[in-house]
C-alpha cells in the first residue's frame, strides 16, 4: 500500500518536473530504484503505466517511452551481473546510461518516422540538464522510498 | 545461460518491431495511449495549474504586508491594501480586455467556434514537437486537424485528441505546413515552423514576386484545413537568392504562443461531415 501511494506520488512529482523542463524526462529515476530494491513486479506494473502516460502526451508514434525504459532494465540487468546493484557509482552509470540513451531513442524514433525536430536546447546541455535532473530526482526518490517504503 | 539470454532478446525484438509495424498501420496503440496517458496528465496538471493560479493571487494579495512595521502597521496596511487592489483592478482590468477581445472574435463564417484553456506544454522524452495541451477533448466534438487561432491569429492545429483534452501541434513546429496568402500583393505561400524562437520560413515565393517588408501573411484557406483570410504572420527579411528560383522569406507569428491562456478551437461542420464519411469509409 505504501508502495503504491510511493509510486502515485512520484508519477505526479514526475509529470510536474517534465512540464517545467521541457524535453526531460523524470521517470527512469524512479525506475531504476525499483529494480535496485528488487521490486520487480512494481517495476513491471509502472512500466507499463508510465509508457502509456508518457506516450500518450508525446509527440511520437507508440513505441519509444517502451523502448527508452526496456533498454533501462536490460542495461540494469547486465550491469547487475559485473557490479553490486546498491553501489551508488553503479546507479550513476545507469542514470549516465539512461540520458544518453533517452536521446538514441529519440533519434532513431523521429528517423523512423520522418519527423523535423527544433531542439530548445543543444544536444550536449540538453544531455547535461537530463542528466542533472535524473540525479536530483534518484536523491529524493531514494529519500522518499527508504523513509516510507517499507523495506521487502 | 548467455546463449538463452541472446534468444530472449531476439524474441522481445521480433516482438517489439511486430507491435511498432501493427500500430503504426491502424494507430491503434497511439487512440488507448492519447485516451489514458494524456487524459491522465491533463488531470494531474489541470488541478495543479488552479492552485497555482490561486497561489500568485494570494501572493500579490497579502504576503507582502508580512514586513510593515508595528509602529505605523495601520497606514502601511491601508497603503498597501489599497496597492494591493489596484493591483488586483489592474489584473482584473486586463483579463476583462482579453475576455472582451475574445467576446468580440467573429468567427469565420461557415466556422463554429470553441474556447479552451491551455493547461501544459509539451512535455516527457518523446515530447519533441511544439505542443500545448488545451482542456478540450473528442467529449467536447474535438478532432483530430481542427484549425486552433486566437484573436491574434492562427496558433496550430489539432495533433492528439483524448476525452477531456487534447494536443496542439503549434505553427512554430517545424512539422507544421500552412498555406498562406500576402494580404497586399496577394503572393501565395507555404509557411513552415523552424522552432519556439525563430522565424517562419516562407516557402516557394517566385524571385519576380512582389513582396514588402512588414506585410501580413494571411491563410489563404487552401486545403480547407484553416479558414480564409485569417493573419498568421509578419514579413521580417526578404532575401534574393542567386542560386535558387524561390525567394528567401522569413515572418514573424503574430501569436506570442508564450503568454497565450485561452484559444479558439474551429470547426466546420461540412468538414466535419466528410471526415466521418471518409473515418465510416462512406
Amino acid at each position: 500500500m505504501r508502495l503504491a501511494c510511493f509510486l502515485i506520488i512520484v508519477t505526479l512529482l514526475a509529470v510536474w518536473v517534465e512540464e517545467a523542463f521541457a524535453e526531460v524526462g523524470a521517470f527512469a529515476p524512479a525506475f531504476l530504484l525499483l529494480l535496485q530494491n528488487e521490486r520487480v513486479q512494481p517495476a513491471a506494473w509502472s512500466l507499463i503505466g508510465w509508457t502509456f502516460l508518457q506516450e500518450g502526451v508525446g509527440s511520437l508514434a507508440f513505441g519509444g517511452m517502451f523502448l527508452f525504459l526496456s533498454g533501462v532494465w536490460m542495461f540494469f540487468y547486465a550491469g547487475s551481473r559485473l557490479f553490486e546493484r546498491d553501489n551508488i557509482f553503479f546507479a550513476g552509470s545507469v542514470l549516465v546510461f539512461s540520458a544518453f540513451w533517452q536521446r538514441m531513442v529519440v533519434w532513431m524514433m523521429t528517423g523512423l518516422q520522418d519527423i523535423s525536430v527544433a531542439s530548445s536546447s543543444g544536444v550536449a546541455s540538453g544531455f547535461f540538464l537530463q542528466l542533472a535532473v535524473y540525479l536530483f530526482l534518484f536523491i529524493i526518490y531514494s529519500t522518499g522510498f527508504n523513509r516510507f517504503v517499507p523495506g521487502k | 545461460m548467455f546463449k538463452k539470454c541472446i534468444w530472449i532478446i531476439l524474441v522481445c525484438l521480433i516482438a517489439y518491431l511486430g507491435l511498432y509495424t501493427w500500430n503504426w498501420k491502424t494507430h491503434y496503440l497511439d487512440r488507448l495511449a492519447a485516451n489514458t496517458g494524456l487524459e491522465a496528465v491533463g488531470w494531474i496538471l489541470k488541478p495543479g495549474n488552479y492552485v497555482l493560479d490561486r497561489g500568485t493571487k494570494l501572493w500579490n494579495r497579502y504576503l507582502y504586508l508580512v514586513d510593515v512595521r508595528r509602529e505605523n502597521e495601520r497606514l502601511k496596511e491601508r497603503l498597501d491594501r489599497i496597492r494591493s487592489d489596484v493591483h488586483e483592478l489592474r489584473a482584473t482590468a486586463r483579463e476583462a480586455a482579453r475576455l472582451r477581445e475574445l467576446l468580440g472574435f467573429d468567427s469565420p463564417s461557415g466556422w463554429e467556434r470553441q474556447g479552451a484553456r491551455i493547461v501544459g506544454h509539451k512535455l516527457g522524452i518523446t515530447g519533441i514537437l511544439e505542443t500545448v495541451i488545451v482542456d478540450k477533448g473528442s467529449a467536447h466534438g474535438v478532432r483530430r486537424d481542427q484549425p486552433v487561432v486566437c484573436p491574434a491569429g492562427v496558433v496550430g492545429r489539432i495533433y492528439k485528441v483524448s476525452p477531456h483534452f487534447s494536443q496542439v501541434l503549434l505553427l512554430s513546429d517545424p512539422n507544421s505546413r500552412l498555406p498562406v496568402i500576402s494580404r497586399k500583393h496577394r503572393v501565395q505561400s507555404i509557411a513552415s515552423g523552424q522552432g519556439s524562437d525563430s522565424p517562419l520560413n516562407v516557402n516557394y515565393v517566385p524571385l519576380n514576386a512582389p513582396l514588402d517588408n512588414g506585410e501580413i501573411m494571411l491563410t489563404s484557406g487552401l486545403a480547407g484545413v484553416f479558414p480564409k483570410g485569417y493573419p498568421v504572420a509578419r514579413i521580417t527579411d526578404i532575401q534574393i537568392s542567386e542560386v535558387s528560383l524561390f525567394q528567401v522569406v522569413r515572418a514573424e507569428l503574430l501569436v506570442h504562443i508564450r503568454s497565450l491562456e485561452e484559444v479558439f478551437i474551429l470547426n466546420n461542420p461540412d468538414n466535419s461531415e466528410k471526415r466521418e464519411m471518409l473515418d465510416s469509409g462512406g
